[in-house]
């Protein structure tokens, strides 16, 4: 083997080597986070019901050639997001209702439609802030204002949430040559926002990571990662409880 | 290369409508304009091209769902009918069905899907001034259809290594970026990343492309070209009212002022004699639906120096309407201690890194709070809560039975700790509107909270 060689494989060596610890480096620090208001955290704020707004996702598929958007997959992935989460907070005792739901108000679905949207609006424009600086939750930084009351659900319920999902998803050919040079892989980030159904106040939020699978095992990739964030929000039955951290 | 295939010539004989603005010297012989139709046959649909069609429908489909399209039949008409003539007789290409409709947007932005949706966002119709102005705009989004854009530069993307990192730019795939995109999605509402291209622009070759054909079809349709040289300006004037961090095509300052140019070049040539502007008051009138659901949004989305011009706009064009009025009113509250225009400074580029610092540093009441510190902002605050008491109350002397203006006027009282004010217009509020009320719940915790406020003060 001559020197040159040496060299290269050496060289090749170093940048793999580079890859794969920067790559773990940045999956490693994709953890599960929460942060959750003071009163809620403390109980003084008790949970026991919950409204759920339209669910947003957005999916996009990575192929050697390039990316493809995924609307119509984006939408379905969405809405099993929303469901995970339904399933976890029932687990927990909590009463579910829709956003859409008129309830006993007596209003057209269009005025409802048209409310949804107006919180919608205000919480995407509040969005950045509050990822960006989430630590401010704790001190109340951040409200999207009582116009959240105008909900029908509103009055059943004590907090809002809104799912929230953004994933890239590989093709089988992508996937390969991830494996071999390196580039994008596999994942998801999604945040799971609690607001006070009266108020509007961000009562918390979770933010999670769901790697490679997460599509098809939603359940394990992204369902069991809640459990530790809503037994620290004191969320229902799910009372502070350091084993729901342990995994 | 498409183009000279297919173009066709069309001989434009001088008849259209009246002019309704004074035009610049018009020339007296008929023009000769050529209008692109596109690669028409040449154009051979693969595989990709069809998943992007598909993707196209899904997009539409999600709009709708989500109820960012804006419904109002007269709106709808003036739309179509504006589009329908710009289209002319010429035949839709293959797998194109045309439609035009208006997305509840607060980004001053137009766009086209390749099946044939044509997007015009509430933004962007509350800002445009006549008719041209209009037709002008979806001259430059079918032309992109026409032409086939969104395919070739989809097509484009693909065979480019930095396909992902554009795509990533967009949705913003980087750590700690969910929020840049959702920045993004709050100013466009744009959730297909196949619509990034279409919604920040193409490439510059294709877009002064859609530009030429624009101008074109918009011309021969009688409509005056000098108009969309007068919108790019507009456009260019607009884009420092607000922050905005990733400002769309129809906001982009150096590409505005060449467009504007050649738009200008193209006028000059080509004006016909009685080419059609439209009167502003006809087109406020027809797109007012479009700019009450802009300041609305603009209001939800921290925009209120340009929900304050919009309404103003509409109050000047309708004094007597109270709905109007108290848009008004509602801007001028949300502006708060903030001026209706960018001061001097803010339009520096320090003062434009400051202004990126408080968007995406502080929440709306802390920037108000940071601003109430300088006594100018205090005085501001009072002046702007003047003006927002003024509208208020003009639309209850407009219709004393107009709910709303009672309800807001009861929001402003709050804000200035005038508790026993507060309580009377909210309770005024809740006798006039009706028992089914979605706010009835909301405006009852108000006026229990403020009586109880009152309470402590006389106490």
């Amino acid at each position: 083997m001559n020197s040159r060689w040496r060299k290269f494989l050496a060289f090749a060596t170093a940048a793999f080597m580079c890859v794969s610890a920067s790559t773990a480096l940045a999956l490693s620090l994709r953890i599960t986070s929460s942060y959750t208001q003071r009163k809620v955290s403390s109980g003084k704020f008790p949970i026991h019901s919950a409204c759920m707004m339209p669910p947003q996702g957005h999916l996009t598929k990575i192929g050697v050639k390039g990316a493809e958007g995924m609307t119509k997959e984006s939408e379905a992935w969405a809405e099993a997001l929303e469901a995970l989460v339904e399933s976890r907070l029932e687990t927990y005792g909590i009463a579910i209702y829709s956003s859409a739901n008129p309830l006993s108000s007596g209003a057209s679905d269009d005025e409802i439609r048209k409310v949804i949207s107006q919180v919608q609006e205000k919480f995407v424009a509040l969005s950045p802030l509050m990822n960006k600086k989430p630590g401010r939750i704790a001190k109340s930084a951040y409200t999207l204002g009582d116009q959240v009351g105008m909900l029908p659900c509103s009055e059943n319920s004590d907090i809002l949430i809104f799912v929230q999902g953004v994933g890239q998803v590989l093709t089988g050919g992508r996937a390969a040559m991830t494996l071999v040079v390196g580039g994008p892989a596999e994942a998801a980030d999604v945040f799971i926002t609690m607001a006070d159904a009266k108020t509007g106040e961000i009562l918390g939020l979770i933010k999670t990571y769901p790697g490679a699978g997460f599509l098809d095992n939603a359940e394990l990739e992204f369902g069991q990662r809640l459990d530790c964030p809503l037994s620290n929000m004191n969320i229902g039955s799910a009372r502070k409880n350091d084993r729901a951290c342990e995994n | 290369m498409f183009r000279n295939l297919s173009s066709i010539s069309i001989f434009v004989i001088v008849g259209f409508l009246e002019a309704q603005q004074p035009s610049p010297p018009p020339q007296s012989a008929p023009i000769d304009i050529h209008v692109s139709e596109g690669p028409g046959a040449a154009f051979q649909f693969t595989k990709v091209d069809d998943n992007l069609r598909a993707e196209s429908d899904a997009v539409d489909a999600q709009y709708e769902g989500r109820g960012l399209v804006l419904h109002d039949p007269d709106l709808q008409a003036f739309i179509d009918s504006t589009g329908n003539r710009v289209l002319g007789d010429r035949p839709a290409p293959e797998k194109v069905t045309y439609r035009f409709l208006v997305l509840r947007d607060p980004m001053v932005n137009a766009f086209a899907l390749p099946n044939g949706s044509v997007y015009i966002t509430t933004g962007l119709l509350a800002l445009l001034e006549n008719e041209a102005q209009l037709a002008g705009v979806l001259g430059h989004e079918t032309a992109h259809i026409y032409e086939r854009h969104p395919y070739i530069e989809n097509r484009s993307i693909r065979k480019k290594t930095v396909a992902s990192e554009i795509i990533a730019a967009a949705t913003v795939w980087v750590p700690g970026g969910y929020g840049s995109w959702l920045a993004a999605t709050a100013a466009a509402n744009v959730s297909s990343l196949l619509l990034v291209e279409s919604v920040y622009g193409y490439s510059r070759e294709l877009e002064s492309q859609a530009d030429q054909d624009g101008l074109a079809a918009m011309t021969v349709a009688g409509y005056n070209p000098h108009a969309m040289a007068a919108a790019f300006e507009l456009l260019d004037q607009d884009r420092t009212l607000e922050y905005e961090p990733q400002p769309a095509f129809y906001h982009d300052h150096p590409q505005l002022t060449k467009r504007r140019e050649e738009a200008l070049a193209f006028a000059d040539a080509h004006t016909p004699a009685s080419a059609r502007v439209g009167a502003k008051m006809d087109y406020v009138t027809a797109v007012a639906p479009a700019i009450v659901s802009n300041i609305n949004t603009d209001l939800e989305s921290r925009r209120p120096r340009t929900a304050v011009a919009r309404a103003t706009r509409l109050v000047d064009a309708f004094p007597g309407v109270p709905e109007y009025q108290v848009l008004l009113g509602d801007s001028y509250r949300a502006l708060g201690a903030k001026t209706t225009v960018p001061t001097p400074d803010e339009l520096t580029p320090e003062g434009e890194a400051m202004q990126r610092r408080k968007v995406l540093k502080m929440s709306e009441q802390e920037e108000q709070k940071a601003l109430l510190k300088i006594p100018e902002s205090q005085a501001m605050l009072k002046e702007n809560h003047a003006k927002a008491e003024k509208a208020f109350l003009a639309a209850i002397e407009s219709n004393p039975q107009y709910a709303l203006a009672y309800r807001e006027l009861g929001f402003l009282y709050q804000d200035e700790f005038r508790f026993a004010d507060a309580a009377l217009n909210y309770k005024h509020y809740l006798q006039l509107v009706a028992d089914t009320s979605l706010d009835r719940l909301r405006i009852t915790r108000r006026l229990a909270e403020v009586e109880k406020l009152q309470a402590a003060l006389q106490h």
